[in-house]
């Protein structure tokens, strides 16, 4: 597919740059539809974030260009069910979907049993770490301190407790990521 | 499918979410992230995978639940005792996720706003100003459809030709569509022409348009050049000249152009269709500046470059042999 993208308005970018922004869309056109599923949603909220992240670009330095493309795709999809929220609409059918939202596939209740019972057979240190970290938010700096381990013991922690709590939702079926 | 490896991916993306939603990461860290994304595509997906399980309201449900159950026992919450409470506990963190839930269900529902479609008649020309201060010139023949969201602005061109001048917006792109093509701006002016089905001619008066063809080539054209894109290959044509098209006011410019393709423009411009008694005609080129809304100015011109003749009969210009 052919596409032309304008840039700027006076400025012309390095041939470089150009293709990096072109993989820099089609890794948030990725990363978006993984959670929403609809890939046209996912083309709008890419473009809306390409948008966004070159006016921060403009403006500040940026660390990570996707983990920041990343986190404003973030809180654009946030936007967009706090403004479906306030429109206050009754949910009568699930609308037509590419594949099933993995957000919504997440917010379920079958998801926070699985999670539940997951987070009940871990070693007791390692549920504490991911308590603080994701519910207390604290770094794992504070916390390897409060609890005398180093913050690379911390992160792997959280490493392996994340990775338990995807196979144990894959094990429920809840989110079949590998059989697509 | 039951390799080692999306273990392993795993294990990374899981890494990656912890350290990317830390408030600071050093250069290196960042560095090392945005190589690891781009090498494989399916990072990316493992990455949104666990970014959501991170996210997701359900963990915190259930964190919540345990935090809650084990709080008065302290931190080593090896105690029995606490099971029964943080039973009772999880039942209604469950209750409000799924009230969160819920809420969140029309999520995507109402995102689909309807294009309002605008047409033009042969000879006809139409400016259309659109609500954001941007505005359309639609050629004769042609369709475009307009659909505006919070987010996004977009039109596809079905059919013809038209001039865009676009508002700068600094949240929301503006994008053309066709069949193989889209048109990405910020502000600028340009001017599309679908000549055939499969070949797009851009020409861009101000601001700058990357193009991409579908063998992942890339080019740009900054203000005061026209490409044409026929089957993801690109050729430059003459710079345009002035601010706008000449077609606003009745103008085209042929530079060993066929014969066929100015009928198709003058039938853009003209509410009698013109046809030709031979398709080979329609094969002759012609190069010149021609008056395209005047039709007879046109077919005189034709005519007297190439030995042929006109006559007008029953509602159409017929061009033949002599």
């Amino acid at each position: 597919m052919q596409g032309l993208v304008v840039l700027s308005n006076a400025k012309e970018l390095p041939p470089q740059q150009m293709e990096d922004w072109g993989n820099l869309r089609l890794a948030i056109v990725r990363y978006v539809r993984a959670r929403i599923g609809r890939a046209d949603l996912a083309e709008d909220l890419a473009q809306e974030t390409l948008t966004r992240l070159i006016a921060v670009a403009q403006s500040q330095q940026i660390g990570s260009t996707f983990a920041l493309a990343f986190r404003i795709a973030d809180n654009l999809m946030a936007d967009v069910r706090r403004s479906e929220r306030r429109e206050g609409e009754v949910p009568e059918q699930e609308p037509a979907c590419d594949a099933p939202s993995l957000d919504r596939v997440l917010d379920s209740r079958r998801a926070l049993e699985v999670m539940s019972a997951c987070l009940q057979k871990m070693p007791p240190l390692r549920r504490e770490v991911i308590v603080r970290r994701r519910l207390k938010e604290e770094s794992c700096r504070a916390i390897g301190e409060d609890l005398s381990m180093s913050a690379k013991a911390v992160e792997k922690h959280i490493t392996r407790g994340l990775v338990d709590l995807r196979r144990a939702l894959e094990r429920a079926g809840v989110d079949q990521a590998r059989d697509r | 499918m039951m390799t080692c490896e999306p273990d392993e991916t795993d294990r990374e993306a899981a890494k990656w979410v912890d350290r990317m939603n830390r408030p600071v990461q050093s250069s290196e860290i960042a560095a090392a992230f945005d190589r690891w994304i781009i090498k494989d595509p399916r990072n990316v997906d493992a990455y949104a995978r666990m970014q959501a399980l991170w996210q997701s309201g359900s963990l915190r449900g259930a964190l919540d639940g345990i935090e809650a159950a084990t709080a008065p026992a302290g931190v080593n919450d090896d105690a029995p005792v606490a099971r029964e409470s943080a039973k009772g506990r999880r039942l209604a963190a469950l209750v409000l996720a799924i009230v969160c839930l819920i809420a969140a269900m029309p999520l995507i529902a109402s995102l689909t706003i309807a294009p309002s479609h605008i047409r033009t008649e042969p000879g006809e020309t139409r400016v259309v100003s659109l609500t954001d201060g941007s505005r359309i010139t639609l050629s004769g023949g042609s369709q475009i459809a307009v659909r505006f969201t919070p987010w996004s602005r977009d039109v596809s061109l079905d059919q013809g030709q038209a001039f865009f001048d676009v508002a700068h917006e600094r949240w929301r792109g503006f994008a053309v569509a066709t069949d193989h093509t889209d048109v990405e701006v910020l502000g600028t002016a340009f001017d599309v022409d679908r000549v055939k089905p499969g070949t797009l001619r851009v020409r861009v008066f101000r601001g700058l348009v990357g193009v991409k063809a579908a063998s992942g080539a890339h080019w740009h054209l900054p203000a005061a050049s026209a490409a044409e894109l026929t089957d993801g290959a690109l050729r430059r044509l003459p710079p345009p000249v002035g601010d706008r098209p000449g077609w606003l006011d009745g103008w085209f410019d042929a530079s060993s152009t066929p014969v066929a393709e100015m009928v198709e423009r003058m039938n853009r411009h003209s509410r009698v269709p013109v046809s030709l008694s031979d398709p080979a005609i329609g094969e002759l080129m012609v190069s010149g500046r021609f008056k395209i809304a005047e039709p007879e100015m046109v077919l005189d011109a034709l005519s007297a470059t190439h030995g042929l003749r006109w006559r007008k009969t029953q509602g159409a210009y017929v061009l033949s042999r002599q």
